[in-house]
């Protein structure tokens, strides 16, 4: 594993990986400064997973980078391509699966992913041949068509997933996707997601607490009082608590 | 088709679906003024006629007065309850969904604007065809010539709601917006009487109802209604309705 100051991920890629990079982000709600100098690059074809405790700046990560709050410093870039406050173009690249739940509880699932396609600029053919390669992808075609809140949590997460996939994104980026899911289900779903990775060639940035979630090759961001602490990799599920403990001051 | 136009599609086809999917929504928006009219204007209508003035050219009943008024009750609720369900969506998470198209988001918010105006219009058309079948004289042309006023009405009062709704923390300050916005928006205004008869009783509510924007827009349906349907107010009134659109993305917040 490597130790950087700098918050650059240093791990072996692929020639042909693209970047989503996030350079010198800082970000104050007030006085308080919820992100530091933040800077991160995820590759496609990778898992990163950005693991710290609760108030260290993960969300507002997701935020700044789903454009729900404005950045006040730093910049965005697409494989090198600056990303301008317009961010409709990033959106197009990037599927987001956010914490809480995001579906319309009184449609079904199909009604939800029509909708997503329909934002994407997908219709008719082309939105139903969607929907069915990312249902097949993620396993959810039996459920399509109940109402999301007849729906278990691990069947409305899979919708998420399926709908942020919909566009055929190059990134993924997971905010705690497992919250409120039993065991067998989380397993399943970072299962799942480890293999979009492998067949889709996609770059998730993982954001969770739930470290028997990732994989020892995963490359890791750990994240404290807004700035990042480690970089490297995940290792083994030992190794990853005691990086984390080691990193993250604790009582 | 372009992204776009599709984009235009799904959001209308949400809006309308989310308004037909709730029936209360559907039957209040109904009920509220008809029972205004049929209850509050059917006991006024024996004792209160208004004197001829414009756009009237005949002594009317105040049945027929009141109908304006009542439209533009109707593009205010379903303005403000279209606020309030975003405010819903947006502690739901749903709203994110819709801010991470990958679209410039004014036109994802003025997309959203129309939809719920498309939807005051269809509410305001019900209204109207079950006000006439209650023998209220509404005239049939009026209601062709007063389309562009109540179109320029409803998405200026969606634009207000959606400005509220970036100013509301949580679905629990929404009550607020009927005692401080929706009441004072109505009752401060010519929806029930002429503004003549308001001078006459209270100097000050003649003001604080001269100044009030939803007087003017309830005029304007008014003026619409009785064959002038093309007004400079309508004008002013789709201008500001321009100006506001185009800042639109700037006033509201996704996030609180």
């Amino acid at each position: 594993m490597t130790l950087t100051a700098t918050g650059v991920t240093l791990t072996t890629q692929p020639s042909f990986a693209m970047h989503l990079s996030v350079n010198d982000i800082t970000h104050h709600y007030g006085k308080r400064c919820a992100l530091d100098q933040f800077s991160i690059s995820i590759p496609s074809g990778k898992v990163t997973a950005l693991l710290g405790p609760n108030g260290a700046g993960k969300s507002t990560v997701f935020k700044l980078l789903a454009g729900l709050i404005k950045r006040q410093s730093g910049s965005y870039h697409l494989d090198h391509t600056p990303v301008t406050d317009e961010m409709s173009h990033l959106f197009q690249k990037i599927g987001f699966v956010f914490q809480e739940q995001t579906l319309d509880m009184s449609r079904t699932g199909l009604d939800n992913l029509h909708y997503s396609a329909g934002l994407h600029g997908l219709w008719g053919l082309t939105a139903r041949d969607a929907i069915k390669r990312v249902t097949t992808l993620i396993n959810c075609e039996d459920t399509l068509k109940r109402p999301i809140r007849t729906m278990s949590g691990g069947e409305r997460r899979r919708i998420e997933i399926a709908r942020a996939l919909i566009h055929q994104p190059d990134w993924l980026l997971l905010d705690e996707p497992s919250v409120g899911l039993d065991i067998s289900s989380r397993r399943q779903l970072s299962e799942e997601l480890h293999r979009l990775v492998q067949e889709q060639h996609l770059g998730i940035l993982w954001c969770t607490h739930v470290t028997d979630e990732l994989k020892p090759e995963d490359d890791l961001v750990i994240l404290n009082q807004g700035k990042i602490c480690f970089t490297g990799h995940c290792g083994s599920p030992e190794a990853l608590l005691q990086t984390y403990y080691d990193a993250v001051p604790h009582l | 088709m372009n992204k776009y136009a599709i984009a235009f599609i799904v959001i209308i086809h949400r809006e309308f679906a989310r308004f037909i999917t709730q029936r209360s929504r559907l039957l209040s928006a109904l009920v509220r003024p008809l029972f205004w009219l049929l209850v509050f204007a059917a006991g006024f209508k024996s004792t209160l006629g208004i004197a001829i003035q414009p756009p009237y050219i005949t002594y009317i009943t105040y049945d027929l007065y009141v109908i304006p008024g009542l439209i533009g009750m109707v593009c205010l609720f379903n303005g403000m309850s279209s606020s309030l369900a975003m405010v819903y969506d947006r502690e739901a998470g749903a709203m994110k969904v819709l801010m991470t198209a990958p679209l410039p988001r004014r036109t994802i918010l003025i997309y959203k604007l129309i939809g719920t105006s498309l939807v005051s219009i269809v509410q305001v058309y019900l209204f109207l065809l079950i006000a006439m079948a209650c023998d209220v004289q509404i005239p049939l042309f009026g209601l062709i010539e007063a389309l562009p006023a109540i179109a320029v009405s409803a998405y200026i009062l969606a634009l207000a709601g959606l400005i509220l709704a970036s100013h509301i923390q949580s679905l629990e300050n929404f009550a607020g917006v009927m005692n401080f916005v929706i009441f004072p928006c109505f009752f401060l205004s010519s929806s029930l009487y002429p503004l003549w008869q308001i001078e006459e009783s209270s100097e000050i509510l003649f003001w604080l109802s001269s100044f009030n924007p939803f007087t003017h827009l309830i005029e304007l349906i008014r003026f619409g209604l009785h064959g002038d349907p093309v007004s400079i107010m309508t004008g002013v009134a789709l201008g500001l309705g321009i100006i506001l659109s185009a800042l639109i993305h700037r006033i509201f917040k996704p996030e609180i």
